[in-house]
This record gives C-alpha cells, sequence and structure tokens, in this order.
C-alpha cells in the first residue's frame, strides 16, 4: 500500500517518499557512489526504502500541504540528470525542514530522560520523575526527600544555568534548522544545523556529568550514609539506591531530537531553498499580526476600577495566566492570590491592611506581583501577620514592590524557585525584640533574593532553603542580617549587612560562598559580622568585616573531616575582636586577609591555639596591621614571621577596665610588663610565617559604602555645577 | 618615635598604673601580680612551675577542700540515659555519690538480684505485653520543698523515655518507689509545688491515651492525641505518690516541656513551655517535611498557664472527670469551660521557663531569639481577669495578648536557655550558640526599673552549655556563690580516652561583681539538670536506725533475723534463709538445697558501725547484695542447676575479709529420679 501511495505521490510531483529517499541519500553520501545507492536517487526506487524506514507519516503528511514547489524543484523532478549528480530535490528539503521542526517541538514537550523508582515504603507506586528541556516533572518532592537521607541535593536545584538557556537553546536550534534550508553555502548550511546535531549528545553529557557531580557531592552528614556507602547511577539501566530500584531509560524528546538531529545533518546536504522577498516580508507580517493577536487571547488584563471594584473581585474573575491591573490609590484591602495571576501596580498603587492580619496571600504557583506597596499589615506574632506571605506555591515572583508597616515582610513557606526582586521591606516602628522578619524563606529551595532593601526588621531568616542565591541585597537595622540554618549550598554575592544588632548567622549548612559581601557596625553586646557554626564548604572571599563587636567568629567549621573553610581576601577592620575562634574551628585557611586595626586581631576562645588552622597559602600569608615585618628581598612577603601572643588581650578579657587602655601605649606597656614579671607566661596563639608587607585590597574592600556614595554625590555636584555654568554661558553668549 | 623619652616615661607610668589595676581583684596579693620577684614567694614558684595564670591560682585556692573537710554544697546531678543521679561537692566538685535509679547497680545491689529493688522497677515499667525496664533517661532532680525551700527530705527524679517519677528518700539516699503515671510515656520534667503539695509532671509526646488499645492513626494527630499534665498528689511524710487523690489534665497536641510551679503572687499557678505548636507529626519518608523541619514553620509556641489550684477543685467534682487507665482526667473542653488554662505566646522552641526567687516574673528563653523574655504574673493575672485575648487556639484555649504579659526583654545573646538567680537580684541565663552564661538583672522589685533587665556581664564556658545551676536558685531563697554550668560538650577541656568524651561540668564563682571560671570536671552519663543544696540541708542517717530495718519499707523488716536465731528452713521445694552478717562471717556459710528448689535469702547485717557495708555474691545466679549496716535484704533464685556455688562478701570490710565466704550446694535432683 505504501509503495502505490508512493508511487502516486511521485506522480503527482510532490514526492514525499521521494524526498526522504533524497534525505536518506545526502545522509549517506559515501554510499551513494557504489550502484545500489545511486539506484535510491531513482525516485520509484526509493518507494520501499521510504516505505520501511518507519519515518513518521506526519512528515508525509506535512509535505504536500508545503507551498508548491518552486521551478527548481520541478525540474530536477523531471530531469533524471540532476538525480544522477545527485543534486536533490527542494520538496525533500521542505520536507526534511518540516519533519526536523515537528521533531523538535516534539522534543521540547516531551520528557528526554525518565527515571522510575521503586521502594517497599511506597507499595505498589512507582516514583517517576521526567526530565525535559523546560521542566522537571513527576514526584520530584518524594524523591528529594529520599535523595536527603543520602545527601543527594534537591532536584530542583540542579542545571540551574542549563535548564535557564533551554529555550533559548531550543529556538535556537529550531531557528537554525529553518535558516539552514535557505543557506546557500554548506559551511554555513552546517553551522546553521550544528545545534541540532550536537543538542542530543550534549544533553547526555551534561546530564551524566550533573548525575556524577550530584553523587560525588553527597552531603556527608546525611543520615543514611552510613548504610548507603556509594550510588553507582547510571543514564540507562537500572541501579540500586539502598532499598530503592531505579531504572532509567530515554524519553520520547529524546529520540525525537535525535531524529531532528539526523535530519539536521541531512539537510546540510540538501538543496537549498529560495523565498521571494515579498513571501518573507509577509510571513513575518503574518508571524507578527498572529503573535499580537494570540497573546492578549493568552493573558487577558482585568483592571480593578474598570469593572471591578475590589482587587479581589478582579482576582476572581481571573483566570490563571491573566494581569490584575491595580490602579493609582489606597485599597483597603486583604487579598488572597489562589490563581496564578500577575499582579501588577500602576505607579502609587498601594494595598493597605490598616493594621490587621496578613495583607497579601499568595496561594497558586507562578503568581507575580509587580510594582505594587503593601503595607500596614496586623502586629500579632500568632498569626504572622505579614505583607506578603507565599503559602506552598512555587515559582512566585516578587518584583519592584514596597512593603512597609508590617510584622512580618515576605514570607515564604514552601515557597520553592520564589523570586525577590528589587523590593523594600521596612518593619513597623517597634523594638526589635517585638519585630518580624524582613525576609523568611522556610522550606523554600532554590529561591533568588537580589537588590532587595531590608530595614527596620527582625531578621532575613533562611530556613531550610537549599540553592538560594542572595545578590545585592541591604539589610540594615535589624537584628539578624542574616538568620541561616540548614541550608545547602547558597550564594551570597555583594550584600551590605549594616547597623544590625547580631549580624549574620549561617549555622548547620554546607557550601555557602560568601563573596564581596559587607558585614559592619554590628554592635550589640553579642554582635558578630558573621558567625558560622557548624558549618562545612564555606569560601568566605573579599568580603569587608568592619567595626563589629566581632568580625568574624568561627566554631565547628569546618565541621565534616573532608569539609573546607576558606577565608580568603577579606578586609577585617576596627572591630572589637577582628577573628574569634572557638577550638572546634580547625583547617580553615586564612590567606592574603587585612587585619586592620582590630583592638583585638585573634581571639581564641577556650584551650586552643589558632595553630591547627593554615595562615598561608603558596607563600602568601595576612597582612596584620601590628606586625613588625621586615622584607629584605622586596617580594611583599616579610620574611619576619608574624606571632600573635599579646597578653593583653588575655588580661582585657579579664579586665575590662583595660579596655581603657585601649589604643594606648598602656597596651604595649602591660605586654611589656608580662615580659618583666614572666608570671603572666603568655600563650603564643598562631604564628602566621609569611605575613604580607601591604594590605592585599581588592576594588570591593578597600571601598567604603559611605564613601562611594560622596563620591558619588561629588561627581553629580560637580556635573550640575558644569552644566550650571554651560547654561549661563549660553545665556551670556545669547544675550 | 621623636620624643623617644617622654613615651618611655609615660608607657613607664601607665605600666605602673596597669599594674595596680591587675592586683586590685586578686584576693591574695602574695598570689596575684606580687611584688616579689622569681625565686621569692615559694607558692609564686610553684605557680612559675606549673605555668599557671593568677587567676589560675585563685581559682586553685578557691576550689580547694582540704583533706578531711566538707564541701559546701552538695550538686545532685541527673545522669540522664546512664539512669541514676550523682552527686558532686561543690566547690570541689568530686563526685560523692551516684544514686542508681533506672537502671540496676551492683556495687549498690540495686535490682541486681535484690527482691525488694526488683520489684520497684517491674512496677515502674509499662507494665503486662512490655518488658520490664532496666534503664531509663533521668532529667532534672528536684526537691520536695516546704515553704517553698528545700527542706531536704525527698528528691525525685523523671523519666524522659517512660513517663514515670522515682521518689528517693535523703535519709538513706536510695530510691523508695517508682510509680508509672497512666497515659504518659514519656516525662522529660516534673516540680514540686510550692509546700509539695502535688509533683507535677508535663508529658512531652501527646499520644492517643483516650482511645482503644491506646492507638489512633498518626493521620489522626490533631483530634485524637492528646498532651497531659499530670497532678501527682505527694503524701510528704511517707514520700509516696496517693494515685486516688492524682489527676490529669488533657491538653492540646503540643509538647509539653519544661515547666515550674508558681510561689508569691504566682502561687497557684503552673507554667509550662510547648514546642510544637504546628502540631508537626514528621512523615520525612512518606514524603512530609521531617519533623524539625515542620515543627519549626510557626513563629510562636504557648506558654501554658494553668491554675492548679482551681483544678484541684475541678478534680474532686467527679462530674467533671473521666476514668482513664486508673486516674481522674479533666477532659479538654472541660479546661476550656472552667476557665483553667490560657497560653501566652513565647518565642519558638522554648527551653527554659524559670521563675525569679519571689515569684513575681516568669522567664522564658527561645532558643532561636537572642532575648530572654520576663514576663509579669501580674499582668498575665490582669490579661486573664481583662480577657485581654489575641485569639484562641484551634482547641478553644484563649490566648492572652502577648504584649500585655510582657514585663521586659533582655538581649543577651544566641541560644539563650535555662535561667537561674542568686538572691541579689539577679538572673544567669545559658547560651547554647555562643557557649557563655550571661548575668543580667532582675526588675523590680530586685532592682530599680531604670537599672532593670540589664546585661551586667558575660563569661564563656567550654561548650555548648545546656543547663546551669545555682544553689537554691529553684526556690524562694537562692544562696548565690557559685554556678555550676552544665556543657554539653567538652572538645579539648580533657585528654581524649576514645571517641565519646564526657560533658564539662564547670564551676563558677559569682560571689564578686566579675563571674570567674574557677574548674572542669568531666561528668559521667549525661547531665542534663542539677540542683544544688547547702551541705547542712542534709542531715541523712549514717546507720539505720534499728538493726533488721528495711530499706524499702522504711521500717523494721518482716524477714529481719537476729544474731542467734538464723535458720534455713523447707516448705515444700521453697527453701528460705533467714541469715546474718557480720565481720568476718556468713551465718549460715553453708546453704544446702536440691536442684530445682526455690531459695529465698534474707540477709542481715548485724553491724551497726559506720561503713561496715556487707555484700552477698552468689556464683553462677546473678545476685550480688549490699548490705548495709542495720539492714535486711533479701534475694530469691531457683537453684535450677545442680553444683557447688560459693558465695562471698563483695564489699572489703575486715582484715578476714578474704575469708568471709559460704556455700551453696546444689544437689542434683537425677538422684531421686534413679530411686
Amino acid at each position: 500500500m505504501t509503495d502505490d501511495r508512493a508511487r502516486s505521490a511521485g506522480d503527482d510531483e510532490a514526492p514525499a517518499s521521494q524526498a526522504i529517499g533524497c534525505a536518506a541519500a545526502v545522509m549517506t553520501p559515501i554510499r551513494a557512489a557504489d550502484p545500489a545507492a545511486r539506484a535510491l536517487d531513482d525516485p520509484r526506487a526509493t518507494a520501499a526504502t521510504s516505505g520501511s524506514s518507519g519515518v513518521p507519516t506526519a512528515g508525509s503528511d506535512a509535505a504536500p500541504t508545503r507551498p508548491v514547489p518552486s521551478q527548481l524543484e520541478r525540474t530536477s523532478a523531471r530531469n533524471p540528470a540532476a538525480s544522477e549528480r545527485r543534486a536533490p530535490d527542494p520538496v525533500a528539503t521542505v520536507t526534511i525542514v518540516a519533519v526536523a521542526v515537528i521533531a523538535l517541538v516534539l522534543s521540547w514537550l516531551l520528557p528526554w530522560w525518565v527515571m522510575k523508582a521503586r521502594a517497599p515504603q511506597y507499595g505498589q507506586r512507582t516514583l517517576v520523575v521526567e526530565i525535559g528541556p523546560r521542566t522537571v516533572e513527576g514526584d520530584i518532592r518524594e524523591i528529594d526527600l529520599l535523595g536527603h537521607y543520602v545527601g543527594i541535593q534537591p532536584m530542583g536545584t540542579i542545571a540551574h544555568i542549563e535548564r535557564t538557556i533551554a529555550p533559548f537553546g531550543v529556538c535556537a536550534t529550531i531557528l537554525g534548522v529553518l535558516a539552514c534550508g535557505f543557506c546557500r553555502r554548506r559551511w554555513l548550511r552546517v553551522l546553521a544545523v550544528l545545534p541540532a546535531i550536537v543538542m542530543p549528545v550534549l544533553v547526555l553529557v551534561d546530564l551524566k556529568l550533573w548525575m556524577v557531580k550530584t553523587v560525588h557531592d553527597r552531603n556527608q552528614d546525611s543520615s543514611l550514609n552510613l548504610t548507603v556507602k556509594s550510588i553507582d547511577p547510571k543514564l540507562f539501566g537500572e541501579y540500586e539506591v539502598g532499598q530503592f530500584k531505579v531504572a532509567t531509560e530515554l524519553g520520547g524528546g529524546f529520540y525525537a531530537g535525535a531524529l531532528a538531529s539526523l535530519l539536521g545533518l541531512g539537510l546540510a546536504f540538501a538543496v537549498p531553498l529560495s523565498i521571494g522577498r515579498r513571501r518573507v516580508v509577509a510571513i513575518v507580517l503574518g508571524a507578527g499580526v498572529a503573535a499580537t493577536i494570540a497573546a492578549p487571547a493568552h493573558a487577558a488584563e482585568l483592571a480593578v476600577g474598570n469593572g471591578y471594584d475590589t482587587i479581589a473581585a478582579a482576582v476572581t474573575a481571573a483566570r490563571d495566566g491573566d494581569v490584575v491591573l491595580i490602579p493609582e490609590g489606597i485599597h483597603h484591602e486583604h487579598v488572597t492570590l489562589d490563581r496564578s495571576v500577575r499582579l501588577v501596580g500602576r505607579p502609587g498603587a498601594v494595598i493597605d491592611g490598616d493594621g490587621e492580619g496578613t495583607v497579601l496571600r499568595i496561594t497558586a504557583p507562578g503568581v507575580e506581583v509587580r510594582g505594587l506597596t503593601v503595607r500596614g499589615s496586623g502586629s500579632t506574632y500568632t498569626s504572622e501577620d505579614t505583607g506578603i506571605r507565599i503559602d506552598h506555591a512555587a515559582d512566585v515572583r516578587v518584583v519592584d514592590t514596597r512593603i512597609e508597616d508590617t510584622l512580618f515582610g515576605i514570607f515564604v513557606a514552601q515557597g520553592d524557585r520564589c523570586v525577590i526582586e528589587r523590593s523594600t521591606v521596612i518593619g513597623k516602628d517597634l523594638p526589635h525584640v517585638r519585630r518580624g522578619d524582613g525576609i523568611r524563606l522556610w522550606y523554600s529551595s532554590g529561591c533568588r533574593l537580589t537588590g532587595n532593601l531590608v530595614e527596620r526588621s527582625r531578621d532575613v531568616v533562611i530556613w531550610y532553603s537549599s540553592g538560594t542565591l542572595v545578590e545585592d541585597n541591604v539589610v540594615r537595622t535589624s537584628r539578624y542580617g542574616l538568620h541561616y540554618m540548614y541550608s545547602d549550598r547558597n550564594v551570597f554575592h555583594r550584600n551590605r549587612f549594616e547597623d544590625n544588632q547580631v549580624g549574620a548567622a549561617i549555622m548547620y549548612s554546607r557550601g555557602i560562598e560568601l563573596t564581596e559581601n559587607a558585614f559592619s557596625f554590628s554592635r550589640g553586646p553579642a554582635a558578630y559580622g558573621v558567625l558560622l557554626k557548624d558549618a562545612d564548604d564555606v569560601f568566605i572571599t573579599g568580603n569587608r568585616f568592619i567595626e563589629n563587636t566581632t568580625g568574624l567568629f568561627i566554631d565547628g567549621a569546618p565541621q565534616s573531616k573532608d569539609g573546607r573553610v576558606d577565608v580568603h581576601g577579606n578586609l577585617i577592620a576596627r572591630n572589637d575582636v577582628g577573628l574569634a575562634l572557638q577550638p572546634l574551628s580547625r583547617r580553615i585557611r586564612f590567606w592574603e586577609n587585612a587585619f586592620v586595626g582590630n583592638r583585638g586581631q585573634v581571639q581564641i576562645v577556650g584551650t586552643g591555639s589558632a595553630d591547627e588552622n593554615v595562615w598561608a597559602v603558596g607563600g602568601r600569608g595576612n597582612y596584620w596591621s601590628d606586625a613588625t615585618l621586615y622584607d629584605r628581598d622586596g617580594d611583599g612577603v616579610s620574611e619576619l614571621p608574624y606571632r600573635l601572643e599579646s597578653t593583653y588581650e588575655v588580661l582585657a578579657d579579664r579586665y575590662p577596665a583595660l579596655a581603657f587602655f585601649d589604643a594606648t601605649p598602656a597596651a604595649e606597656a602591660i605586654d611589656l610588663a608580662a615580659r618583666l614579671f614572666p608570671i603572666f607566661a603568655p600563650r603564643p596563639k598562631l604564628t602566621d610565617p609569611y605575613p604580607l608587607v601591604q594590605a592585599p585590597l581588592t576594588a570591593w574592600t578597600r571601598s567604603d559604602g559611605a564613601a562611594t556614595g560622596r563620591a558619588g554625590f561629588a561627581v553629580a555636584g560637580v556635573a550640575l555645577l558644569s552644566l550650571g555654568a554651560l547654561c549661563v554661558a549660553g545665556g551670556v553668549v545669547r544675550v | 618615635m621623636t620624643t623617644k623619652g617622654r613615651t618611655s616615661a609615660i608607657v613607664l607610668a601607665l605600666a605602673a598604673a596597669a599594674l595596680a589595676l591587675l592586683s586590685r581583684p586578686a584576693t591574695n596579693p602574695a598570689i596575684g601580680t606580687s611584688d616579689a620577684a622569681p625565686g621569692g614567694n615559694p607558692l609564686d614558684e610553684i605557680i612559675q612551675q606549673r605555668g599557671l595564670t593568677p587567676d589560675e591560682a585563685e581559682a586553685a585556692l578557691k576550689t580547694f577542700v582540704p583533706p578531711g573537710k566538707y564541701d559546701d554544697f552538695i550538686m545532685f546531678t541527673s545522669g540522664g540515659h546512664r539512669g541514676t543521679i550523682m552527686l558532686y561537692g561543690i566547690p570541689s566538685m568530686r563526685l560523692l555519690k551516684e544514686i542508681p535509679v533506672w537502671a540496676p547497680d551492683a556495687w549498690q545491689g540495686w535490682d541486681q538480684g535484690d527482691i525488694a529493688s526488683g520489684e520497684i522497677v517491674k512496677k515502674g515499667s509499662f507494665g503486662a505485653g512490655l518488658p520490664t525496664q532496666t534503664w531509663g533517661d533521668l532529667h532534672h532532680p528536684q526537691m520536695s520543698l516546704t515553704n517553698g525551700k528545700y527542706d531536704g527530705e525527698w528528691v525525685i527524679g523523671t523519666d524522659k523515655s517512660a513517663g514515670r517519677v522515682a521518689i528517693i528518700s535523703l535519709k538513706d539516699f536510695k530510691t523508695k518507689s517508682i510509680y508509672k503515671i497512666p497515659n504518659i510515656d514519656s516525662d522529660h520534667h516534673g516540680v514540686f509545688t510550692d509546700s509539695s503539695e502535688y509533683i507535677i509532671v508535663s508529658t512531652f509526646f501527646p499520644e492517643p491515651f483516650n482511645e482503644p488499645n491506646g492507638y489512633a492513626p498518626i493521620e489522626d494527630y490533631k483530634t485524637k492525641y492528646k498532651g497531659n499534665v499530670s497532678f501527682l498528689k505527694f503524701d510528704h511524710e511517707k514520700g509516696r505518690i496517693v494515685p486516688a487523690d492524682s489527676f490529669q489534665i488533657e491538653l492540646p497536641p503540643y509538647f509539653q516541656d519544661l515547666s515550674i510551679a508558681g510561689r508569691g503572687p504566682s502561687d497557684g499557678y503552673f507554667f509550662i513551655n510547648s514546642m510544637n505548636v504546628e502540631m508537626a507529626t514528621g512523615g520525612d519518608l512518606e514524603g512530609k517535611p521531617s519533623m524539625e523541619i515542620a515543627a519549626s514553620q510557626r513563629e510562636m509556641d504557648y506558654l501554658h498557664v494553668i491554675d492548679w489550684k482551681k483544678a484541684a477543685e475541678v478534680a474532686k467534682d467527679a462530674t467533671k472527670t473521666k476514668m482513664i487507665n486508673g486516674i481522674k482526667v479533666i477532659s479538654l473542653p472541660t479546661v476550656v469551660a472552667e476557665k483553667l488554662m490560657y497560653f501566652v505566646p513565647e518565642s519558638k522552641s522554648p527551653h527554659g521557663v524559670d521563675l525569679v526567687p519571689g515569684g513575681e516574673y516568669v522567664i522564658v528563653s527561645g532558643k532561636l531569639d537572642p532575648h530572654v523574655t520576663a514576663y509579669s504574673v501580674e499582668k498575665i493575672k490582669q490579661a486573664i481577669a481583662a480577657e485581654n485575648f489575641e485569639g484562641k487556639d484551634d482547641f478553644g484555649v484563649p490566648v492572652l495578648k502577648y504584649d500585655a504579659c510582657v514585663a521586659g526583654y533582655i538581649e543577651t545573646g544566641l541560644g539563650p536557655l535555662h535561667s537561674v538567680f542568686d538572691g541579689n537580684g539577679n538572673g544567669y541565663t545559658s547560651h547554647f550558640l555562643d557557649s557563655t552564661v550571661v548575668k543580667w538583672t532582675i526588675g523590680p522589685p530586685y532592682n530599680p526599673p531604670e537599672k532593670a533587665w540589664k546585661v551586667v556581664d558575660k563569661v564563656s564556658v567550654h561548650y555548648n552549655i545546656g543547663h546551669l545551676q545555682a544553689p537554691a536558685s529553684n526556690t524562694r531563697k537562692p544562696s548565690g556563690k557559685y554556678i555550676v554550668a552544665l556543657n554539653k560538650w567538652s572538645v579539648d577541656r580533657f585528654p581524649p580516652l576514645g571517641p565519646l568524651h564526657p560533658q564539662n561540668l564547670q564551676l563558677i564563682d559569682i560571689s564578686g561583681p566579675k563571674m570567674k571560671l574557677l574548674s572542669d570536671t568531666p561528668s559521667i552519663g549525661e547531665p542534663h539538670n542539677s540542683m544544688i543544696v547547702p551541705v547542712e540541708l542534709l542531715q541523712p542517717w549514717t546507720t539505720y536506725p534499728e538493726t533488721g530495718w528495711d530499706a524499702i519499707a522504711m521500717r523494721h523488716s518482716d524477714h529481719a533475723t537476729e544474731q542467734g536465731k538464723e535458720a534455713v528452713t523447707r516448705n515444700g521445694n521453697t527453701v528460705t534463709v533467714n541469715g546474718t552478717l557480720v565481720r568476718s562471717h556468713f551465718t549460715p556459710d553453708i546453704v544446702r538445697v536440691k536442684e530445682g528448689d526455690h531459695v529465698v535469702f534474707n540477709w542481715t547485717n548485724v553491724e551497726s558501725a559506720r561503713d561496715a557495708t556487707h555484700g552477698f555474691g552468689l556464683h553462677g545466679y546473678n545476685v550480688n547484695l549490699s548490705v548495709d549496716p542495720g539492714a535486711t535484704e533479701s534475694a530469691e533464685i531457683v537453684a535450677s542447676k545442680a553444683g557447688v556455688y560459693p558465695f562471698y562478701c563483695t564489699e572489703f570490710c575486715s582484715a578476714l575479709h578474704m575469708e568471709f565466704t559460704g556455700w551453696m550446694l546444689v544437689e542434683p535432683k537425677k538422684q531421686e529420679a534413679k530411686k
């Protein structure tokens, strides 16, 4: 039957089967040299091959609906000589492109890789996780929970970059395939289809790498690590993790992608197409019009005040994906967003809870809140009165929003992958102890906090929330700038924690990067720039610790045998105590830090000595403002080691009256006294073998926020003055 | 550097000033900084040789108790899951005694073949269907009170692993009874009321005790599981619990934890900390957040305020109670209807709830909040009277308005847990995260308002402190002077002797304006909490008042044997040995029985000399009795295997101790069978 159909198709001068045959031919250019292969070029001879090649009929169906083949096609179809020169039919090219594009679209929609897991505790149920370019779907919560027992990080936190670029990648691939058809030069064609060709391989390689990495980076403290010693994951096939039997296989998406890949290869050798300029314009215009019509049809806009008296009414009328617009003005409401809408405030739009309860509650995934001011929550702890509360809803975004006069600012409870961006939280004017948290993440993984300002609150809390990115935020005049526990693999970058009571406390976690943050002016009785307790794999690089009661306090870190803590390139200056080390803090590497003018540079708590830590890496130690230095060879490293054995600190600890003598010659005098009366045997605290001659400051550690501000003002002032001068000058000239 | 001469003059002058300052705090100038050059004062030489700092030398002098002298205070410390109570002397921190409670102790013959202690342990276990529990997790020893002061009569221990109370007499420092509390399987903490009318015990784990078979699926947690607080009537004279006059109050299924009974203005009230008001149940392998995650979700937990005197009245009304498993229970709806209980919001996951000496303020620390919160009892009472409620919990219990109950906050540090008091208007709070003890001032009338709720001093402890204790802290009249910090980890404080490290008991001097660390002492077992009393308060017997004393019943024993009346009697296949012990022989020293006989030994130590304790260690039958002077102790065995079994005195007692022996001859049965 396929034979007949192919034949009739060939008679109609639109031979789909022929096209596919050609595709097969171009895919095997070498074989085309032998007679059997050459026979394939004969349209009638190919019919049988195509019929049994198992190519989806979608391709054959699609071909006739395409624009009528061009002149060139017709000639080549009629001209057997052309066939013999293996110049394929343009129809073939169109078909290949069409099939490849359809395959790519399918690959976008279908899972690429499927993992099925079974375990006794789930009975007959099989846990399935499907990984595709769009999403990771299925029983992720269950798998994550199981993973946490053997120290595997939540799936939502894996391959973040890949998942971000996936849509662009697939779009590029499709565009490449489309473009390929029109490229005249073969190398251009190869280039255009290259993404399609390599994508399946890349995906598999990436997946495998992630699997290896995830297994390798297992959290050593997980409860079942004793029983599950090693995990050997497989890309395809079966393996066991504890009592779990896991089977993995490739999904439909992969096969579709692989098909597109093969077709792409063929396409590189197919005949180029050409389209008239007018048609191009028409297609572009048509697509544009279709897009503009389709987009609003998909997401309706509901404006409050225009048919809806209240925000709640508009939300009730909205469907998933709709936009609810809030006009300027104060809306006295408590709103619950229970569907995936975008709540967008016009400038001056305010939702005011009038000092009662929680103002805005989000219970649906994918909600976006933008450009609003939310204010006036209640102030009752037991009901946790909040500005914006995200409750069991993933992928919520809060952007450009201002939250004022609330007990809690933003409270995220089980809201994975939430994004809080460029928002401001200013708490109620209450004493510290009566405030709520500015931002609180509880059990919400994969979130991003970027560019926010939190003031006059209690804490920024991150608990049980892994894979968080905290970047460019400012937390001021609060209690804990950061209160961070049981959360792994988080990144803190360029944040400023200032004037807080306690500072940043980071506890019971693994995998934390602190880079280029400023921890300053934490001045409470138990205040720290950063308090680090029982944590592993912490990298503290290029931060500023300035004017705190204690700059950096480390206790019980690293806590695991293979855990690491690196403190590198930080500026620790003008604190009462620069660095405080509890005796369980061992194997920490300190290098190229600048300890400048701290009242006590390093405090060793308890009986310990700091010598179990590393004070120089690669022949470079730290800069100590109180060091006696001698650098004969001028390599910037002193030949005299720095020994911290000041008795003064020990005494000041004991007799706070001595603090009076701070930074005076008296402190030195007491050290002198100690040497005169050896009854105070000074106990050496640490030795830096390679102290630096100059403070190794980076642009970030050198810059002081306030100074930058002043410099900015100065520049702006000069600019304004110049402008004024120009205007005046201009006026003078005109006059 | 330009005016070198002037600089050095200033330096020298300041050095002199600094030295003057240094020498001031030292008690003994000869030890302190001293003007003596090395080689002068012999004490200084010792100090130098041992490399001591002045503070260390001072601490050594303060804690040294000369040979033959006694310590000033005795600390009763829980042994945790070692199941004992330890007694330490303060300031020497010498371990003086260990009282066996939940677990067998061979030295003291506790549950080691001894009939009486065996029965106590068996009776204090879960009961039918479950094995006799020979371990327990002893928490928080407490002493009986008379008019709000320690009276030196009885000490109780609670068991977090089983829900039972042990009562120890301070006449002979022995456990007298174990009461398994019905309906609860765990009690972390129990306290005496102001005059020991009741022992009040809050349970930790809620359970479906009101359901058939005590079972309900965990999915029904909110509806069928209940918290519980037990009011156990205490017979102060006999040191026994009177179950018939005891009652329980059903509570919401939160974790009711530490508690304190009121005194003075708070007399009649009972305060309990709670956790997990989220009512999380765990289920991490079933797709739910694990327990600690779910139970830390909410901002506040509830301080339970119970009017226990009113509750005791309600309990007398049979229409308002229900008998459940042999104890009267006031149901939660009745509790709400009778207005017996109110909640006050408290910082999440609190540890300590402590009462200032006069009973005016309740001090609570939520371990995740760097503040200690002081609630005013007066304000709580006013809020109750004015019905100043913030709302109600899921079970209808009114929640008092937080701000209306708070008297003050003290910002003390990270991870505050427990507070104790010194009798001079100061409180001391332990900080787990900071590893510190922080001293602060209590509000009026202890200190004028402008000086109230302020931190005045802080000392580092090593490391991760849990509880801390001060002499008679939990009474109307604390003694001050010392604090003992019970640190969970010792890390590097003692030479490592294997991977299980002791905890560290640190003695701190609080007699001056600055706290001073005096000494480290390794613990045995896990000292959760302790209680410190002046040594004079304890007036125990040094030997038993009569010969033939039943230590459990605290009277003359029914099985006592006078010297000269020793006998071995047979009744059927039961052989009873009524014997005596005296330096240096057993009477009888030969006991003849037949295989399969039931043998009862009643040994009376007929001596009345201090220290003349004898043992009865019987080979093969897992028996060791410790028979104190005057005491009668009994053991019971089945002579299951024929043979010759020596017995001997296990306590070295005399020059002829090695001869203090005897034989049990078990004649084989089969000879009879052959006949």
